[in-house]
């Protein structure tokens, strides 16, 4: 499994700066998560990575392979693009072969893939249905497979949740949770900082095409998240809300008294990482 | 703001600001008019007759002065011709030669003896003309016998009106009934030739004295018109199905090749050439791709419309070798028009317009709507660059103008090459980066 790195990524269109020094380690096996909100960059990022945009400077290599838009890199990069990107007249199995066969998966070694990654998407009962009678749902699912369909050691989801309901939203966390156990390398962009938390090793905060902080999820709510807070009611007082570094010190001083009527703890999240270090919430 | 003014002013924005649309909203029906008004108000005053020409194998005064008042019709435009030390073929069959080109409607020879013939027109046989028509131009063909026909009579009228010329041809004629005819035919023609003689005195008199009410043309018939087969297999019997199934294929083309092209845009705009792009495959690659099922259905439906034609309407081409050289030609030609309508524009609505406007341009300027001899000069030099001529040539050569495998040779070359051209403009202009 190789390691992706992107050095001092940058890219301009006219006065916008678009990626501006983007540096970043994708290690072999981590789900990565690459946070922002809409137009940070991270679209922008993922072109670079894929070959289709040049950088104005800077460079993405994949180890052992060089340059990713070499045809070697590419072999081993899948793409699950933000818009979706399928023969709407095709069916689902005819999508998935025309891409295999792209990457050169012909044969017997097609139809097997082609049919483990239909189970795989839950797509398999309506392989030979056109795709233009999907659900958005559906299509994402069969989007999803089409960057999987060559077994590339690293799949980049740029914003796979995009527009699909809560159920098809969890069967996509569930693909991509499979595809960390099978061990392969996602990139996961989303402006969704749940997401990013439930399925991300680690996250990298992206906004006006920098990266703010990189770290595993837990680290960055510990260093850039803030303080608890500790919420609690008293008999017949109002809602009471106590910030604390040491939440469990504080509720034992709190329990102390025999007067709690309610009492929880709201810990910092990601949301709370982007405020911190932005000054503004992740859906400005 | 009242949501109709609303929509209608975003949508009156979106117009404004979507140039190519605003462009065939408002320039392209001005240029379209002014195009289809210049071409039939004869671009400045050039004839726009049916073109035609003229074969003097007689070479006297009389068919001299015969070719100068075809010219001076208003109804035909003449193109010079003339010998040529350098070209083995004889005159008529250069002609023959301009004619199954499509170059002319049709030839007019004066066959040897027009201009004697003429002058002796109450005697010895009648001036013969020979036209070898388009056998697709049949409209023309009719009007053209008519034209000649009239030219003829005129020629008669003027010996009428004119006292000495008639009875300078009355008198040889009498002396000529006299001297050869049998009793019978003396008997009928010298009472005749006399009366005609003085005829000529009394209009000479009317003359003298200011009437000129002017005389009229009599019962003869000043001109025969023979009728040459142009095709070189005088065996083939052309048919209208003949004329109609090329021009419907050449429509079928553009329209398949207008499909093709947009379906770059589609890819496009739809998000799968993002896919292709990252593919480990050429953008070569992908082009020639996309070419290929573009020229296999591009040669699948010439197959199949002739073999319709073929099963259906007897439509059976000269040479089959011939035809196939034609499709194969005709497909690549057409792959080319396809990539240059693929990088016409970005979005499926600058596609759709420019690409149709380009096809009906070609099909205007090539043939498509217009017959090529109907055209302006103008019009027929700018053709040449139009792929629906030549296809329209190479289909008609293969089919049923007879074409020799040399003469096939030149439209098949030219389409070829505009299929060349094409592909590697189209592959050179096509934005890949469209496809972030």
């Amino acid at each position: 499994m190789p390691t992706l790195t992107l050095d001092s990524l940058c890219k301009s269109f006219g006065s916008l700066r678009a990626v501006d020094g983007v540096s970043l380690e994708i290690r072999p096996g981590e789900c990565f998560g690459l946070l922002g909100p809409n137009g940070a960059g991270k679209s922008t990022t993922i072109a670079m990575i894929m070959g289709v945009l040049r950088p104005d400077s800077g460079s993405v290599t994949l180890e052992g392979a060089g340059d990713t838009s070499a045809a070697q890199a590419r072999r081993a990069i899948g793409l699950a693009p933000q818009a979706l990107a399928l023969y709407d007249e095709l069916s689902a199995q005819e999508n998935l072969e025309f891409f295999g066969r792209l990457y050169g998966v012909t044969g017997a070694a097609l139809n097997k893939r082609v049919d483990e990654l239909l189970r795989f998407v839950d797509l398999h009962d309506r392989r030979r249905s056109r795709v233009k009678t999907y659900s958005g749902g559906m299509k994402r699912r069969l989007n999803l497979a089409a960057g999987l369909v060559h077994d590339p050691d690293i799949l980049l989801c740029d914003e796979p949740t995009v527009g699909v309901d809560p159920q098809s939203r969890n069967a996509i966390f569930d693909i991509v949770e499979s595809l960390k156990a099978g061990g392969k390398t996602v990139l996961y962009t989303t402006h969704y900082m749940e997401e990013a938390q439930r399925l991300c090793d680690r996250v990298a905060i992206i906004d006006h095409g920098r990266i703010l902080a990189i770290d595993r999820v837990d680290s960055l709510i510990r260093d850039h998240g803030g303080q608890s807070e500790v919420v609690f009611t008293r008999r017949g007082h109002t809602e009471i809300t106590e910030r604390t570094d040491e939440p469990l010190a504080t509720i034992r001083t709190i329990v102390a008294h025999d007067d709690i009527e309610r009492l929880h703890i709201r810990r910092p999240s990601l949301e709370a990482v982007f405020l911190n270090l932005t000054g503004r919430t992740l859906r400005d | 703001m009242n949501p109709i003014l609303a929509m209608a002013k975003k949508d009156l924005t979106y117009l404004v600001r979507d140039r190519t649309g605003f462009f065939f909203v408002f320039a392209f029906p001005v240029i379209f008019a002014v195009f289809f008004g210049l071409i039939f108000s004869g671009m400045g005053g050039e004839s726009s007759g049916i073109k035609v020409v003229v074969v003097d194998l007689d070479n006297s005064e009389g068919s001299k002065a015969f070719a100068e008042q075809l010219r001076g019709s208003e109804s035909l435009r003449v193109i010079p011709f003339a010998e040529d030390p350098d070209n083995d073929l004889s005159l008529t069959e250069r002609a023959a030669r301009a004619v199954r080109n499509g170059t002319v409607a049709a030839y007019i020879q004066l066959e040897p003896g027009f201009g004697e013939s003429q002058a002796s027109m109450f005697q010895g046989e009648s001036a013969t003309i020979t036209i070898g028509a388009d056998p697709s131009r049949s409209a023309e063909s009719g009007m053209l016998e008519g034209i000649v026909a009239e030219k003829a009579y005129s020629e008669m009228s003027r010996m009428f009106s004119d006292p000495d010329l008639m009875r300078d041809q009355s008198r040889k004629a009498l002396e000529s009934v006299r001297a050869n005819a049998s009793p019978a035919v003396r008997m009928v023609m010298v009472p005749f030739l006399s009366s005609l003689d003085q005829f000529a005195d009394g209009l000479e008199s009317l003359e003298s004295e200011g009437d000129d009410s002017g005389g009229g043309g009599g019962g003869f018939n000043p001109v025969t018109i023979n009728h040459a087969d142009v095709l070189k297999d005088s065996e083939h019997e052309f048919s209208a199905f003949e004329l109609s199934f090329p021009q419907g294929l050449v429509w079928g083309l553009m329209s398949a090749a207008f499909t093709f092209g947009l379906s770059f845009v589609i890819e496009r705009t739809r998000g799968t050439l993002l896919r292709l792009r990252i593919a480990p495959v050429p953008t070569g690659a992908i082009l020639a791709g996309k070419s290929l099922a573009c020229f296999t259905l591009l040669v699948a439906l010439s197959s199949a419309m002739l073999a319709f034609g073929a099963v259906a309407f007897d439509v059976r081409p000269d040479s089959v070798a011939h035809l196939a050289m034609a499709i194969v030609a005709i497909g690549c030609c057409w792959v080319g028009v396809m990539m240059l309508i693929a990088v016409s524009g970005k979005t499926e609505a600058a596609v759709g317009g420019i690409g149709w406007a380009i096809l009906m341009l070609m099909a205007m300027i090539g043939g498509g709507m217009i017959p090529r001899p109907f055209m302006p000069s103008w019009m027929e030099t700018v053709g040449v660059i139009s792929p629906v001529r030549w296809s329209l040539q190479a289909l008609e050569g293969a089919l049923w103008r007879g074409y020799s495998t040399t003469e096939m040779l030149t439209p098949c070359a030219v389409l070829a090459g505009i299929g060349l051209l094409g592909f590697l403009c189209g592959a050179r202009l096509f934005d890949w980066s469209a496809a972030e």
